[in-house]
């Protein structure tokens, strides 16, 4: 006899067997499968999760230096200075402090801007009514020190005029 | 493969429940059948077709339709009583170190012995597991020397001398239980006469 007779002899005693299993295997296998399927998407929320804060947290980083240019300088520059001042830097801090969409507006403001528009536009981009606030109260100033400062021009002037002569 | 089949596999890979209770239902007995096979005991049979099933529905959206289905879940059923036998015996495959030394002429004459499939079962009850793992695998269920190296992590030649020595063995045992039948038989007619 060969091996293959032999092998098929064998086999033949098991062809087509077939056991019943015991009735408890179905239920732990598809037990095993829901808790399986729970974790499953367990981890994909966790997934969903880390992704959203990861991208949270790193939006306002990569923001940040940009918004280390600062507007408070310009303002200095500019004859309304010492108007615009108070106004500039303490919205400034409260922004970057509260939302990074405040930080965006802001800085989108062109250091080449005066400071006036520089004063009147702030309030805006911080885009909360307690700021706005601030922003009202330096417009008014501004109008008064603009006032007096075109006073002071006309005594100035004519007196420049006189170190010339 | 039948329509019938098709639709259900295409069902269980959208995780469709009836459908997955439908396909334990048909397959389980066939696939218990093989578990215990390769476990020493029904305890193991359960734990490994639990595994097993759990494996199937995991990984079924990976089946081809163009395989037979038979054989991918047989494959899974004996991979992971392997993996089961493995873990259990805390160490990896190694090939079994009782040699069996049978001679041609034993062999030639044990081929010819008629034998019952309860006879074979006591035979690959007592042979090595080494030796049994492979000779069930391409034996009874038809697996090939490549892929029983593959699963049992072996080269293909350790794969082909163990057969061959599996089936040494396995003649040899069931000689020694024919010859041990005819004796009790021959002492039977004795009594009676």
């Amino acid at each position: 006899m060969e091996w293959n007779a032999w092998d098929e002899q064998v086999r033949g005693l098991y062809a087509g067997e077939q056991l019943a299993p015991p009735v408890g295997v179905e239920a732990a296998v598809f037990r095993r499968l829901d808790r399986w399927r729970w974790m499953r998407r367990l981890a994909a929320g966790c997934a969903v999760g880390a992704v959203a804060l990861g991208g949270y947290v790193a939006f306002p980083a990569a923001e940040e230096p940009v918004s280390e240019q600062p507007v408070a300088p310009v303002l200095l520059v500019s004859p309304a200075a010492e108007i615009a001042e108070p106004a500039g830097v303490q919205p400034q801090e409260n922004v970057e402090a509260a939302r990074p969409e405040a930080t965006v507006q802001k800085n989108s403001v062109s250091p080449a801007a005066s400071a006036p528009e520089v004063a009147a536009e702030q309030p805006v981009a911080v885009g909360t009514a307690r700021r706005i606030e601030p922003a009202r109260m330096d417009g008014l100033d501004r109008e008064e020190r603009l006032r007096r400062s075109d006073a002071e021009e006309r005594w100035v002037l004519p007196a420049s005029i006189e170190v010339k002569d | 493969m039948e329509q019938e089949l098709i639709d259900l596999i295409e069902a269980c890979k959208r995780d469709d429940r009836k459908a997955q209770h439908r396909l334990y239902d048909r397959f389980s007995p066939f696939l218990f059948s093989v578990a215990v096979r390769y476990t020493s005991s029904r305890d193991d049979a359960e734990d490994v077709l639990q595994d097993a099933w759990v494996k199937v529905f995991r990984h079924i959206g990976s089946f081809s339709r163009h395989h037979s289905f038979e054989g991918w879940l047989r494959r899974i059923v004996v991979n992971t009583a392997i993996t089961h036998y493995r873990r259990n015996t805390k160490h990896s495959y190694h090939v079994d170190v009782a040699e069996v030394q049978v001679t041609p002429a034993d062999l030639e004459a044990a081929r010819e012995v008629d034998f019952t499939r309860d006879e074979l079962d006591r035979a690959l009850a007592i042979m090595p597991t080494g030796y049994g793992q492979v000779f069930r695998m391409y034996v009874i269920d038809g697996f090939r020397h490549q892929e029983i190296a593959d699963l049992l992590g072996v080269d293909v030649n350790t794969s082909k001398s163990q057969l061959s020595r599996a089936r040494g063995y396995l003649q040899r045992v069931l000689a020694s239980m024919s010859r041990i039948a005819s004796k009790s038989e021959d002492h039977g007619v004795e009594r009676v006469g």
